[in-house]
């Protein structure tokens, strides 16, 4: 019997109704036998006989739950080493087809819990008649700033049904104004998004900047930067407070800067849709290594 | 129209760089996949990757027609950046290009795109700008791959399998740059339609194109 050939890996958070789940799917090109085991951090799923035709690496995830997965071959078969942020409860299916899916599912119900009545306030900067930076080709900040925004709602929705924007179309608003409607709803996390904007077009990277104001709020901008850093592989430009920010008092609250619209490499990423989902991404890992870190 | 009975198998490989051979890549990840009747579709940018044709922008010196030119493209074109005109220009020559901005004029005052195309040469359009895709190359400008047909030749002759190189995008657009036959064409425009290459960093540069037996009698 010629054994079956593992030809790919991919990862994807499945927003189930009620019950999101990271999914771990693995092509192969017939069903193979396999072996799972739980290990402390995760789980490890051997393909028994199988031998891998696509290249064995440590995948990089970062979806909030999984990690990495290791993939290696080895005399028995194909070893998949999944690592998991937190425990989770999981299950294998298969789905028949060519190729043949063996899914590994994970339950996502402790993000549930984390973000559960959470208020979180976003705000694309800029807006209306002042349009922030423009790119040395033609991008406007204040168009940009609001995809962020609106991808980072997109992730936060089925966690918490309290996302506010502090504005939804193209009309300028102060900061005051901003910040007061998230003191109005006692939001717990306030995140306004920019980019940086300079005279000197070789100035590229992720910065983010804190409220002064509020606890803790250092590490936050900390955590972000570190996890939009490992998202979209750009340079850090560090942390530094915010002194606008303190309109918001004790409220935690973020101006993110994960690109500089005026380096005209990066804005040539912002021109790819993949690179808004990447920075939402790694603010929400960012926010949940902070509350994570409260709870724990 | 009718529709192929068909499926894909994507093929992760690792990091395509320039130290790599695109025939022997082939070869190496497709087998115990690929059988007799199968097609093997690899995507367009990886081929230009190993042939040196991924160049940095801060290697690029725009000349002041380049800045100038670079204006025209809608912003979400290939040719948007002056490095990447500038590359244009050195793959056409600035006569093609000039006359593929005049075409280019004309189609607008006819409401008709893609002369400049027609005019300055297909390859251009295969250029991608700095696309923010694909890491580490996700900062370069990537030139449509150099003589297509030959690497296909080439990847038939090594694996027995019809080849095919593509560019497809996420907006169902395929396109089939060279093929070792006038079918695999047919089957890898309809197969590659959904884009089983990925447009992000799946790195699934090669896919496997399974057909059955009644499909590849109809295109033949």
């Amino acid at each position: 019997m010629t054994a079956s050939r593992i030809t790919n890996l991919w990862s994807k958070v499945h927003y189930n109704p009620n019950r999101p789940v990271s999914r771990v799917v693995v092509e192969s090109t017939t069903p193979f036998q396999f072996d799972a085991k739980e290990s402390p951090s995760g789980i490890t799923l051997i393909a028994q006989g199988a031998r891998a035709n696509m290249y064995c690496e440590t995948i990089e995830v970062y979806d909030g739950l999984i990690e990495w997965i290791k993939v290696e071959e080895h005399a028995e078969g194909v070893v998949f080493d999944i690592k998991l942020n937190h425990p989770s409860p999981w299950r294998i299916s298969c789905e028949q087809g060519i190729p043949h899916r063996t899914v590994i599912s994970f339950v996502r119900d402790h993000l549930l819990t984390l973000f559960a009545k959470k208020v979180i306030f976003i705000d694309p900067g800029h807006g209306g008649n002042d349009p922030g930076g423009k790119g040395p080709v033609d991008l406007l900040e204040k168009d940009v700033t609001m995809i962020m925004a609106t991808a980072l709602q997109d992730l936060l929705k089925p966690l918490t049904d309290q996302v506010y924007l502090t504005r939804t179309q193209d009309y300028p608003l102060s900061q005051w104004m901003r910040c007061n409607l998230a003191v109005k709803m006692n939001a717990h996390i306030f995140i306004s998004f920019h980019t940086h904007h300079s005279h000197d077009a070789a100035i590229q990277g992720t910065a983010v900047k804190y409220n002064p104001a509020a606890p803790g709020c250092a590490s936050l901008a900390r955590f972000t930067l570190e996890e939009i850093v490992r998202k979209i592989k750009r340079p850090s430009r560090g942390i530094e407070p915010d002194p606008q920010l303190r309109h918001l008092g004790l409220i935690p609250g973020l101006t993110v800067e994960p690109v500089a619209i005026s380096n005209w490499v990066e804005e040539g990423l912002l021109r790819n849709p993949t690179l808004y989902r990447k920075i939402a991404q790694g603010i929400f890992n960012g926010l949940l290594r902070f509350w994570g870190e409260k709870k724990g | 129209m009718m529709c192929m009975p068909c499926y894909t198998i994507p093929i992760r490989t690792h990091v395509i760089t320039e130290q790599d051979n695109i025939i022997e890549l082939a070869k190496c990840y497709t087998e115990g996949v690929v059988e007799p009747g199968d097609i093997i579709a690899i995507a367009e940018s990886v081929v230009a990757i190993t042939q040196k044709r991924a160049i940095l922008p801060e290697e690029v010196q725009p000349g002041l027609l380049a800045r100038f030119l670079c204006r025209f493209p809608g912003k979400h074109g290939s040719l948007a950046t002056p490095p990447a005109m500038e590359l244009a220009l050195r793959e056409a020559g600035t006569i093609r290009i000039l006359l593929g901005c005049v075409a280019a004029a004309m189609g607008r005052l006819i409401g008709k795109r893609g002369f400049f195309y027609l005019v300055a040469g297909r390859e251009l359009a295969f250029i991608d700008d700095i696309a923010g895709t694909m890491w580490p190359y996700e900062r370069h400008i990537i030139l449509g791959p150099h003589k297509p047909g030959k690497i296909v030749a080439a990847i038939k002759e090594a694996t027995g399998a019809d080849v095919v190189i593509a560019d497809v995008n996420d907006i169902k657009c395929v396109d089939i740059l060279a093929a070792t036959s006038p079918a695999s064409v047919k089957i890898a425009k309809e197969a590659l339609v959904d884009n089983p290459f990925g447009n992000d960093d799946q790195q699934t540069p090669i896919v496997v194109i399974k057909v059955k037996k009644e499909a590849q009698d109809r295109a033949a």
